[in-house]
């Protein structure tokens, strides 16, 4: 069954019928998200699942966001912070990941070792001393106190480590012969090459920073610093606590765009996501 | 001839490899190398309301061995880590087995649809999974109820919180699970199913004989992060279950944690609690680890 | 440079696209056939210009968000105001209600007001520990209040207003009974923002079907009968079960309000802990037969406000508690539901001529000590707290009654309300708030709710005994204190005075 033959008439139709259901139980919640959104809260009031089209459908909810609760300002907040976030983290970890895998000095193994053992530390323990020196260096209610801390990614280096180990070395040497400084190595010979690992970080930091919801509860002061994650918890269900049509737009709204950019760039996520754990 | 020119590089730019690490050995040093050694001199500490604070040496410690809340925290978050593994592992196995023929068509779209739960954080799911999980008129229920199966109460049953956070995170993470399989079941050569069934293997003989070898390190890999990423588990108790209710039956670790760090107002203890965790999740990172690599034999 | 090629590199050599020569008897492309050409060229130049860029086009598309949203953020911020005083709250709604107060006042400019949310209570917890950051005022439920108490007193973050309450009056202006929750040891450090004073919101048309008037539900014995007769069985989430009242199957706080409308507390007045008294066993014993009893009195509340509204509509509840609050919220969230169907009556007694309310939830504004200017915050803390248009107006957006009686004589309390049957809910409320219960405060009450609804669940479903839960919350609370009564009386036999975390 595991092999790449056909199956049988009967064993498609199964397998089908199986997927189908399966997409049903993945899908089925944003379906039914995205039919709240539009409809009334008498509607939605009404017992159990509700019809899948709006009796009286409306954007009362999603003008009610973008006017009362001005979330365009928050889905620019948390698109810049997420961009940057995953700017400066991937080129971080680019750079260290390039110094760890393609040159040799002293005390390279003590940095891998220190890289590693601080990847198993549940970042809630680091909260308290991390909110204290982020104050002290007057990053609170700053966005670059969402976007630095994060950026000294271990996971990051140790991964481009990986990916950039594979780049051939003669390449490299290439450049040097040609009398390249080493940055525009990095910049120009190896980047280039190690482009579905930078794009899978980019994606993997970027959901990251959008999803992030500990630290920027408590970085963000000013509500008009929010993120979207904070807007929905705080604000939206905050005003009205079951006004659950605006609820849920504002959920789809938050969601949206990195559905869009990973239904755009998919296949360099997935990609990199792949690269590091299996190997051939 | 490469090697002289890599080491005149070198000599050329005497610390090439400092400087390209120098933006994240700044960054790791302050945000990670202090706050952790903070947290250390924390965990030594016992706070007692905003702004009083005493050494205890190892008094946090000893305090933690009795702390009868927070090892059971640890029993409920082992169980959930454990019941996640069990339950989304084999699920994103038989949905990468099923969409990896090769020969069936509209696999890019299962593969993406099954993807996108992956994409919603667990603050989103938290806020808006509350209605479909309502006892009386949440849509889950409903569904249920077609099928013939009595209503759950999911989010204020106390036998049940846990399991409604492990089916939460089915639905959030099989898909990523579902992919990594995927990739390595492309990584295992097509010459071996023929080889083993030109020997005269069965389905199942085939599957165990070289499926399961062959996404072996793909398993190994995700048994071990999905087990730190159970452990880490703080957003969507917090969210869904809220604050790890009702009552205690959905606290995991990282929840009693942030309550005793943060609402009881003991960083000291919260910093300890810490520490003890990173060494648990250690001693286990390396059974697993052992485990693996005596079974890949 | 000789041997590099990046992989854009290769495509500027290709050879550029020629238009197709029309066919003869080929109409020449029209206009928009020529400028779509023209734009998918000018596409396809720009791909490969992306594609030259080293790290790749994510990257580039990534910049280009960044640039655009950085450009957004900074236009849209505004300068940062010198605010002199800075006030936190931790609802929308108190932040709107705040600003509109200040819209019109002289004071409007320096004053900054900020809504943090949840987060607010640990930023605060984390702002008085390392003294920096204070805001001038900030607002603080009953709940959370407890943890910034602890400590000894000369070591209590917060301005002791009790002088203040005392010589201007507020004690009296004030219904006095709900300083004691924002108290230690006599001292008080907050203002109270509310009574809370709880109601029974019912069916009248189910209640008379039953024969009964709210008249005859004086007493908790009274209404156990009725619900009783009321009581049908149903499988959860259908629609056949009936109780007389929703109450809390898993969480301790119904409970408590019953135990405070009768009189018992968890902490004394002195600070000591009473949980496991015998009149608070005795109204658990109570509490847990509402459930079990043959008939049963009480079901269990589901999973959120909506569905328990739903159930009351359809009459499968016969009564709610409800906190004044919770009356807005119904209004709003619950208006299609309920409209015209229900009403409120003041609870059951405990004994004939008994407390007919009790409270639920609470806010008080407080001023940390390492503020400015206390005297200015303290005037700011009365603008916002004390205003009687502010309070009539909240009142009417949020049924929140007041913790300053001298308001009560206002209109606005005697407005017939459509949603509650015309009925006059405001005067009920008022009259229901000087009743309202003190509850004593208590730096461990945060501790003490979390020790009590870890079994709570427990005690319900009768897995242990009543006695053994609150002996057990009991035993956890004096441990607790304890601990910290040695430490600190380690930290001063060392002749060290416990110093502030730097």
């Amino acid at each position: 069954m595991a092999s790449a033959e056909p199956r049988g008439p009967i064993g498609r139709l199964a397998t089908y019928a199986v997927l189908a259901l399966v997409t049903v139980f993945a899908l089925g919640p944003f379906v039914w998200m995205l039919s709240g959104s539009f409809k009334t809260q008498a509607e939605l009031m009404q017992p159990g699942f509700g019809r899948l089209v709006p009796q009286r459908p409306t954007l009362a909810n999603y003008r009610f966001l973008f006017e009362n609760v001005s979330f365009g300002g928050y889905l620019v907040n948390t698109v810049f912070v997420a961009s940057a976030a995953a700017l400066v983290t991937t080129l971080v970890s680019a750079m260290g990941g390039f110094a760890l895998a393609k040159y040799r000095f002293r005390g390279k193994r003590l940095v891998t070792l220190l890289v590693l053992g601080t990847m198993l530390l549940p970042p809630v323990v680091l909260l308290a001393p991390l909110f204290r020196l982020v104050q002290a260096l007057h990053l609170i209610d700053s966005f670059w106190g969402l976007i630095l801390p994060g950026a000294a990614s271990g996971f990051g280096v140790l991964i481009m480590r990986q990916y950039i180990m594979s780049v051939p070395g003669d390449l490299l040497d290439a450049g040097r012969i040609d009398g390249l400084s080493e940055l525009r190595i990095f910049w120009s010979v190896v980047l280039p090459l190690i482009r579905p690992i930078v794009s899978a970080l980019l994606i993997f930091t970027f959901l990251g920073a959008w999803n992030a919801y500990l630290w920027p509860m408590i970085v963000l002061r000013d509500e008009r610093n929010y993120l979207l994650t904070l807007a929905v918890t705080n604000v939206v269900a905050s005003i009205h606590q079951q006004e659950y049509g605006v609820i849920l737009g504002g959920t789809l709204i938050s969601i949206a765009p990195i559905i869009v950019l990973f239904l755009a760039l998919q296949r360099e996520f997935i990609t990199g996501l792949t690269l590091g754990a299996v190997k051939q | 001839m490469a090697r002289t020119a890599a080491r005149r590089a070198q000599l050329l730019v005497p610390g090439a490899p400092w400087l390209f690490l120098a933006p994240f050995l700044l960054l790791f040093a302050t945000f990670t190398v202090y706050p952790l050694l903070h947290s250390v001199y924390l965990s030594l500490r016992q706070m007692i309301g905003a702004g009083v604070d005493v050494y205890v040496g190892a008094g946090n410690f000893s305090e933690l061995l009795r702390d009868r809340v927070f090892w059971q925290s640890v029993l409920r978050t082992a169980y959930f880590a454990a019941g996640s593994l069990l339950v989304q592992l084999p699920v994103a196995l038989g949905l990468a087995l099923l969409v990896h023929g090769k020969r069936l068509p509209g696999r890019a779209f299962f593969r993406t649809a099954f993807f996108l739960p992956v994409l919603v954080g667990p603050v989103f799911i938290g806020v808006a999974f509350k209605r479909i999980y309502g006892v009386q008129e949440g849509a889950l229920n409903q569904v249920l109820g077609w099928v013939g199966i009595p209503a759950l109460d999911w989010l204020r049953d106390p036998d049940v919180v846990l399991n409604t956070l492990i089916l939460t995170g089915l639905w959030m993470y099989a898909g990523f699970h579902m992919v990594y399989f995927l990739a390595g079941l492309q990584g295992i050569p097509v010459e071996l199913y023929e080889a083993a069934t030109v020997d005269g293997a069965g389905p199942w003989a085939r599957f165990r004989h070289v499926t399961l070898p062959g996404i072996w390190p793909v398993a190994a890999f995700l048994l071990t992060a999905s087990t730190i990423g159970s452990f880490g588990l703080f957003d969507l108790p917090w969210v869904l279950t809220e604050r790890g209710g009702p009552g205690r039956a959905s606290t995991t670790v990282m929840v009693y944690l942030y309550e005793k760090g943060f609402l009881a107002g003991d960083l000291g203890y919260a910093a300890a609690m810490g520490w003890v965790i990173t060494l648990l999740l250690l001693v286990i990172a390396l059974v697993q680890l052992r485990l693996s690599r005596a079974w890949a034999e | 440079m000789t041997g590099l090629h990046s992989p854009g590199a290769g495509r500027r050599g290709a050879p550029q696209e020629r238009p197709p020569a029309p066919h003869v008897g080929e109409v020449p492309p029209a206009g928009i056939a020529r400028y779509r050409r023209e734009a998918m060229r000018v596409w396809q130049r720009l791909r490969e210009r992306a594609d030259e860029f080293p790290p790749g086009r994510v990257p580039l598309l990534l910049l280009a968000l960044a640039a655009a949203s950085g450009a957004g953020v900074l236009v849209r911020s505004a300068l940062p105001q010198r605010a002199a005083l800075t006030v936190w709250t931790f609802t929308h709604i108190a932040h709107e209600e705040f600003k509109q107060r200040l819209a019109d006042h002289p004071w409007r400019d320096q004053v900054r007001v900020l809504n943090l949310g949840t987060a607010m209570f640990d930023r605060l917890a984390l702002a008085l520990m390392t003294q920096t950051e204070l805001p001038d005022l900030v607002e603080i439920e009953q709940s959370m209040v407890g943890r910034y108490l602890r400590g000894p007193l000369a070591h209590i973050p917060f301005v002791d207003l009790t002088g203040r309450i005392d010589s201007e009056g507020w004690n009296q202006k004030l219904i006095p009974a709900r300083f004691a929750r924002y108290s230690v040891a006599g001292r008080v450090f907050g203002i109270p923002h509310d009574m809370h004073p709880m109601v029974l919101v019912y069916r009248p048309d189910v209640l008379a079907a039953l024969g009964r008037q709210p008249a005859d539900l004086a007493t908790w014995d009274a209404f156990v009968a009725a619900a009783q007769e009321f009581y049908r069985p149903g499988r959860l989430g259908a629609a056949q079960w009936r109780y007389g009242l929703a109450l809390s199957a898993v969480e301790g706080y119904d409970f408590l309000a019953l135990l405070w409308q009768r009189g018992g507390d968890v902490f004394d007045a002195s600070g000591n802990v009473v949980i496991d008294s015998p009149l608070a066993l005795d109204t658990l014993e109570f509490y847990v037969r509402l459930f079990h009893s043959d008939p049963p009195v009480a079901g269990p509340k589901l999973s959120s406000w909506i569905e328990d509204y739903a159930a009351l509509a359809r009459g499968q509840f016969l009564a709610y508690a409800a906190p004044d609050w919770m009356l807005a919220g119904m209004q709003l969230d619950a208006r299609a539901l309920l409209e015209g169907k229900v009403r409120c009556m003041p609870l059951p007694a405990w004994t004939p001529g008994g407390r007919r309310t009790s409270t639920s939830g609470g806010t008080a504004l407080f001023i940390p000590r390492g503020c400015a200017d206390a005297d200015r915050a303290w005037e700011l803390a009365k603008l916002l707290y004390f205003d009687r248009q502010s309070l009539v107006n909240r009142f009417r957006t949020q049924s929140i009654v007041p913790a300053l009686r001298t308001v009560f004589d206002d209109p606005v309390f005697d407005e017939p309300c459509a949603f509650f049957q015309g009925q006059r809910v405001g005067r009920l409320l008022t009259e229901l708030a000087e009743e309202v219960p003190p509850v004593n405060g208590s730096p461990y009450a945060s501790e003490a709710f979390s020790l009590l609804n870890a079994v709570f669940a427990d005690v319900v479903q009768r897995r242990i005994a009543p006695h053994q839960a609150l002996a057990q919350v009991a035993a956890g609370l004096r441990a607790t204190m304890a601990r910290d009564r040695e430490a600190l009386a380690a930290a001063q036999a060392a002749r060290r005075d416990p110093g502030r975390v730097e």
